[in-house]
């Protein structure tokens, strides 16, 4: 593959899955579950930058639109989230 | 010649992406308020993944630069509106800090 | 009508990068498509501008641009400064934005939320305020004049 060196992506990989593990004890140590959903917008996150890495080591433009997808994806549950949560919740 | 300096730059800016992304988890790690958090989570929606994606210019690939380009304009329209709806969630429920 | 060709051509642009080819049939696909979702959205807008206005707003597009790109660095800075260290005293500031449209209060919203150091709360669309977040909130009138100089400076030309 033409571009960055091979051994620079898998060094990224590995450096973004630990930063993934390091995010699910995020999430798991929030206080609020505003402050949960702020740690679950940032796996989603960095789980965009996993695919995004993936195609560049793999050269598979596809894995991108996995990536795209799943940022749209996590953006409406955010949101669909956030403004449930904003109402007071179900009894309200 | 030209491919050199776009390995270059596609390194840069996958190494400064991943920097932004780690400082990011740092922060919301570390930091008190969910305002706060959201500060440094926007650092790694906004700029962090902005700078990942456009390292894809060092594939030379022009499927893979044209969907990376689709991700960048998605995120910078999105990730502003998931902030604020956190933001306003945040607000609505009760944090009565007094706007100065 | 410089507005209209310039939707059809963005919109073109955006189907073009989603199937990620320049064949006749795809870019004339991508024309009828266009087409069809502007000739949609003129039916709800109302007000159309003359030429030399649109060339002006136009204009300022590359300041709106590159100003943003440069306060989303200086903004990513500080907010990296806040993260290794304590934050100095974050809190709540109350943002005039002036004379208010809806578009005009999307590139606020925009411009403001992908500066790491600003987040959006609340909008106030009667009054024309924003309230914002900020890291920093020790001189709240300094976030304003700072952010009003920003307004002028990048976008009072393009979304007034």
């Amino acid at each position: 593959m033409s571009g960055v060196p091979v051994l620079v992506v898998v060094a990224a990989l590995i450096w973004v899955t630990a930063l993934v593990i390091v995010g699910v004890l995020a999430l798991l140590r929030g206080r609020d579950v505003l402050q949960r959903l702020i740690a679950l917008d940032l796996l989603a996150v960095l789980v965009v930058a996993l695919l995004a890495l993936l195609s560049y080591l793999r050269d598979v433009p596809h894995y991108l639109n996995a990536a795209v997808a799943l940022a749209l994806l996590s953006f409406v549950a955010t949101v669909a989230a956030a403004r449930y949560l904003a109402t007071g919740g179900p009894l309200e | 010649m030209m491919s050199v300096v776009l390995d270059v730059a596609g390194g840069v800016l996958l190494v400064v992406g991943l920097l932004l992304m780690t400082i990011a988890l740092v922060g919301v790690l570390r930091m008190p308020g969910t305002y706060s958090q959201l500060h440094a989570q926007g650092l790694a929606a906004g700029p962090g993944v902005i700078c990942v994606l456009a390292s894809s210019i060092a594939t030379e690939n022009a499927a893979t630069i044209s969907y990376a380009a689709i991700g960048i304009v998605f995120t910078v329209l999105t990730s502003p509106v998931a902030s604020h709806a956190i933001a306003r969630a945040a607000r609505r429920r009760g944090d009565e800090t007094d706007p100065r | 009508m410089i507005g209209i060709m310039l939707r059809m051509i963005a919109l073109t642009g955006l189907y073009l990068l989603v199937v990620s080819s320049v064949k006749v049939g795809d870019v004339a696909i991508g024309l009828v498509l266009a087409a069809l979702v502007v000739a949609a959205g003129r039916r709800h807008r109302a007000a159309s501008s003359s030429a030399g206005s649109t060339l002006r707003r136009l204009a300022g597009v590359p300041a709106l641009i590159g100003g943003t790109l440069v306060d989303v660095v200086t903004g990513s800075a500080e907010v990296i400064r806040c993260c290794l260290r304590r934050p100095p005293d974050p809190g709540l500031v109350r943002l005039p934005t002036g004379p208010t449209s809806p578009s005009s209060f999307a590139t606020w919203g925009i411009r403001l939320g992908i500066t790491p150091n600003t987040v959006v709360v609340d909008v106030d669309e009667e009054h024309g305020e924003l309230l914002v977040h900020v890291l920093d909130a020790r001189d709240p009138d300094g976030v304003r004049a700072e952010q009003a100089a920003a307004y002028r400076s990048r976008q009072r030309r393009t979304f007034p």
